[in-house]
């Protein structure tokens, strides 16, 4: 049942950094997917589970901080959290 | 009890308005710490629960930069 729900929202992630514009939302997706890798890890429950759940929390939250960080510099310069408007980023 | 936390995923990845699409992504990671309690990880369930907390706090000050109150 569990590891249902963490395929579900592993899926969801996946769906929602692929098709997604807008940069918070991109971001939701990424600690969407990090969710259901975290349910899939506590599920299957072998022993080093419960640290490395730990570890995984602490370094999605440090990568999400400076992901929304960035995201929002990039709003003060561009004025939009919109990924296909950000064409001064083109080579 | 997962069955709501996907239909928030859901809602999360879906809703036009930013600020309630981090409102269902608030219950979302609410029903993964419930899901954690049910397991028996209570210790988990309170990281998550504090990790949680700061980065909704984190994400409603970001999408409170925008000036207008329209939908993104």
């Amino acid at each position: 049942m569990m590891s249902t729900a963490a395929a579900f929202y592993f899926l969801i992630g996946i769906y929602c950094i692929m098709a997604k514009r807008n940069l918070i939302k991109i971001i939701i997706g990424l600690i969407i997917l990090q969710y259901g890798a975290d349910l899939y890890l506590s599920t299957i429950g072998f022993r080093m589970g419960e640290a490395l759940i730990s570890l995984t929390e602490i370094l999605g939250l440090t990568t999400t901080a400076v992901l929304v960080f960035l995201s929002k510099k990039i709003y003060n310069k561009i004025g939009t959290f919109d990924v296909s408007k950000m064409r001064r980023l083109k080579g | 009890m997962s069955g709501i936390g996907i239909i928030a995923a859901v809602l999360a990845v879906e809703i036009k308005d930013l600020r309630r699409s981090i409102i269902a992504f608030g219950v979302t990671g609410f029903i993964i710490c419930l899901s954690f309690i049910i397991q028996g990880k209570i210790d988990l369930s309170i990281v998550k629960l504090g990790a949680e907390i700061c980065l909704l706090l984190y994400l409603v000050n970001t999408t409170g930069v925008e000036k207008d109150g329209k939908n993104r």
